[in-house]
């Protein structure tokens, strides 16, 4: 797959640091450091890049990533992982306690998780989840963090997002959708933004949440998005990614939300296509196989999926586009087999769940945005065939990019939303 | 409000405490620390999904028995906390004290009360968990209600921020609290605190360039104050942004002209090369440079096609001047700067894709697709200058 011939090239010595050459890393020698042959600075940066990489080189070097992906043992330790996720309806620790504004956020994780490692939902689990989501739930027909909490889109998002994961029709008639939809106004501000909840910041993730929701409920887009592909598209920086607002650093949480939104409203090309397929390609980190949030910045799994689930809605929009360049769209952009190795070597934590990157804990967070991120290297939206790495176990259900739901769960709350 | 003042041993709230407890119901039962009755602080080391704890916060500001004891307080008595019912939250294991002081708050939300001691309830609510944006809200409700001076809370907002400095509630507080005091000169020495911390904080620097913004300031040094931290750390892609914000986005929100016209784009060119001819394996002063580029091709291209030359010549093959060069034959092949007859640019463009090329089987593997596929792009985009066959 990989030829070595930038092998012979001789490092320069960075901190005795010396990289292996071995016949097995051959595979990923194309994706030396990225200071080899140069004499790097010694800054705050790159002593975090080193000792994050030399972690990974760590992982790399104790398991076989062979080429050929049937041939690697790597697997999903699906079993862990599914225990991991129930324990979480069982008990958290007080480490989640700053998570008790986001208690939808935590079903919608781990359910999430759950489907997306094609496990049913157990009644119990079900019924928990429902009981949960209407003690969320608030008279606006937004639903807050907890009990008693205001109204607030994020809230609402991972609230209708959980009840899709469970799928039931007594799990999605929770939804109050007439207030929903006067929530939405509710918090759309005359730039066309909108904010989190009253009185709350104003970002990309809060437009995000509501075109989510709103498409998924089947409420109209406009005129209540009228404003927000213009208010977006600002937010677009000069490196091509997206920030919270105008003017602020791109970073891929945020351009998922901004240009999700804007996939969703039908607007995409409302902005710098280019700019944006380059900089998103950037973030995949040549070494740690990952991708990192912004530039020069450290991977993190958790981008797996907010990075990688923008190149298929991005792809569409490239393989469509109106004008003189198109051109054949055949694979992903990205390089899906050395991603899928970052989740899979570096990532599975001891204790059931995936964590950021080695060397720390796991959180049910990373772990339900690792493993959509993994199902989207997994699922080649422009080739024939899958991409599963590591044994055909491994294979993940597949996702909708624009919602993180697996299809199935998507397709089950639309027919229901669109019927009723 | 000093923790001093309200310093209680802990042991006397659990009768209170247990009464609350027993309405929870049992799952939560079973995870509760309640055999001790003391207060557990919050882990740094978490591991929750929630934003980075840093190890470096001032933990002299913080006594370990905080919460007041609200359950034999005189002060509290007329108040019923409301316990959460069974089975509506997540099983976290809720300590006792924040059981309680969330049964309280609760209360206060229920009845509407806003008091004195409602901030006093708030801030241990706040300390116990500053990401619930319930607690803040309803602390500028009472901050408003009670017209309190607002000088002591941007002291107080201070202490909290320099705890949970990744968080976003505590800097939209902080921002509610600057624009009612209408006073932004503490702010750049805070946030320039912050940043010291860490210089690449996504909420400091966003909460800086509100402040600019909103108080629509263009007399503060701000690219002195981004040279200091690119001096320090060339790869801080926020300090890069931040030059940006500062000479074009900061001008554009405040309808006031670019800053990045004429001798003062020509400086940041010159500085940016600078950076770039020390480190061209740094990403950031590349994205910089093409950005401040963006509608100025035209009068640079022979200084900037000098510098790239330059550093081709001296064997550099770094994929963000690889890939900048790809920019910079596409704005000449479209703009005709120097490739001006059709030959010209088709030699251009054969260049363009060996670049590509060259990327996608050696610099930049990892990015072979994207690199096959702007190849073939910009074929298509200018197969008018290639030549027949």
């Amino acid at each position: 797959m990989q030829q070595a011939e930038n092998k012979d090239t001789s490092p320069a010595s960075y901190r005795s640091h010396q990289r292996r050459t071995s016949s097995r890393d051959s595979e990923r020698s194309h994706a030396l450091p990225f200071w080899m042959g140069s004499e790097m600075p010694w800054t705050n940066s790159t002593e975090a890049q080193w000792e994050t990489e030399r972690r990974c080189e760590d992982l790399y070097l104790e398991h076989d990533v062979s080429t050929d992906p049937l041939e690697s043992s790597i697997a999903l330790k699906r079993k862990a992982l599914k225990k991991f996720m129930l324990r979480g309806f069982d008990s958290l620790p007080s480490s989640y306690l700053t998570l008790d504004s986001s208690h939808p956020w935590l079903c919608f994780w781990i359910l999430n998780g759950l489907r997306v490692l094609g496990e049913d939902i157990p009644v119990e689990t079900a019924q928990k989840t429902i009981s949960i989501i209407r003690a969320c739930q608030t008279s606006t027909g937004g639903f807050g963090g907890g009990p008693a909490q205001a109204p607030h889109l994020a809230g609402t998002y991972a609230a209708c997002m959980a009840l899709c994961c469970v799928g039931t029709e007594e799990a999605l008639s929770v939804i109050d959708r007439v207030g929903l939809k006067s929530f939405l106004f509710q918090m759309r501000q005359p730039s066309g933004a909108f904010t989190m909840c009253e009185d709350g910041e104003e970002d990309t993730r809060a437009v995000y949440c509501a075109v989510a929701v709103a498409t998924l409920l089947d409420i109209p887009l406009s005129p209540l998005f009228d404003l927000a592909p213009d208010w977006l598209s600002d937010c677009q920086t000069y490196e091509g990614g997206f920030g919270a607002i105008p003017g602020a650093e791109a970073h891929g949480g945020y351009t998922y939300c901004s240009f999700t939104a804007l996939y969703l409203l039908n607007k995409p090309t409302q902005c710098r296509l280019d700019d944006l397929c380059r900089w998103l390609s950037f973030r995949q980190m040549r070494y740690e196989g990952g991708f990192q949030g912004r530039t020069n910045k450290l991977v993190d799994s958790c981008y797996t999926f907010w990075q990688g689930a923008v190149f298929p809605l991005l792809q569409q929009v490239l393989k469509d586009r109106p004008d003189y360049t198109t051109v054949p769209m055949d694979s992903s952009l990205f390089d899906h087999t050395i991603l899928q190795q970052y989740v899979l070597v570096c990532c599975q934590n001891v204790d059931g769940g995936i964590s950021d990157k080695p060397g720390k804990g796991s959180d049910y967070y990373h772990t339900c945005y690792a493993l959509a991120g993994l199902s989207i290297a997994q699922h080649n939206l422009f080739g024939d065939n899958d991409e599963i790495w590591g044994p055909a176990t491994n294979r993940l259900e597949e996702m909708h990019p624009a919602f993180n739901l697996t299809i199935d769960c998507f397709f089950n709350a639309r027919s229901f939303f669109i019927e009723n | 409000m000093e923790e001093s003042d309200k310093q209680h041993g802990p042991g006397d709230a659990t009768s209170k405490v247990h009464k609350i407890l027993g309405v929870e119901g049992d799952a939560t039962d079973k995870t509760l620390p309640v055999s001790s009755g003391s207060y557990q602080p919050i882990p740094k080391s978490s591991t929750a999904a929630a934003p980075d704890t840093d190890s470096d916060s001032d933990s002299d500001e913080e006594p370990t028995n905080v919460a007041y004891d609200y359950g034999t307080s005189e002060e509290w008595k007329d108040v019923n906390p409301v316990p959460l019912t069974a089975g509506s939250v997540m099983p976290i294991a809720f300590t006792p004290q924040f059981q309680m002081v969330f049964g309280y708050f609760r209360a206060l939300l229920a009845t509407g009360e806003l008091s004195a001691r409602g901030l006093q309830l708030c801030e241990d609510a706040a300390r116990l968990n500053p990401a619930n944006y319930a607690v803040w809200m309803y602390r500028r409700k009472v901050l408003a209600h009670l017209a309190v001076d607002l000088t002591g809370e941007l002291q107080y907002i201070s202490r909290v921020i320099e705890k949970n400095q990744k968080n976003y509630q505590v800097w939209y507080h902080r921002q509610k609290i600057v624009e009612l005091l209408k006073d932004p000169s503490k702010e750049f020495d805070f946030t320039a605190k912050m940043l010291r911390k860490d210089a690449k904080n996504y909420h400091v620097w966003q909460y800086r360039q509100y402040i600019l913004r909103y108080f629509d300031i263009f007399d503060h040094n701000e690219l002195e104050f981004c040279d200091g931290l690119i001096r320090a750390d060339p790869f801080n892609n926020s300090a890069w942004m931040h030059r940006y914000y500062v000479l074009v986005e900061l001008p554009r929100a405040c309808g006031r002209p670019s800053l990045l016209e004429g001798p003062a784009l020509e400086r940041e060119i010159q500085y940016t090369v600078a950076q770039l001819m020390g480190q061209a394996h740094n990403e950031s002063p590349w994205s910089y440079l093409r950005g401040i580029l963006r509608d100025h091709w035209a009068e640079h291209f022979p200084t900037v096609q000098a510098i790239c030359s330059d550093l081709y010549s001296q064997n550099i093959r770094s994929p963000y001047l690889l890939a900048f060069m790809i920019d910079m034959y596409d704005e000449d092949i479209a703009q005709g700067f120097q490739a001006t007859t059709d030959i010209q640019k088709g030699e251009l463009l054969a260049r363009v894709k060996a670049i590509c090329s060259d990327l996608a089987v050696k610099h930049d593997v990892v990015r072979k697709a994207y690199w096959n596929y702007l190849s073939q792009q910009l074929a298509k985009k200018y197969e008018r200058f290639l030549p027949a066959v």
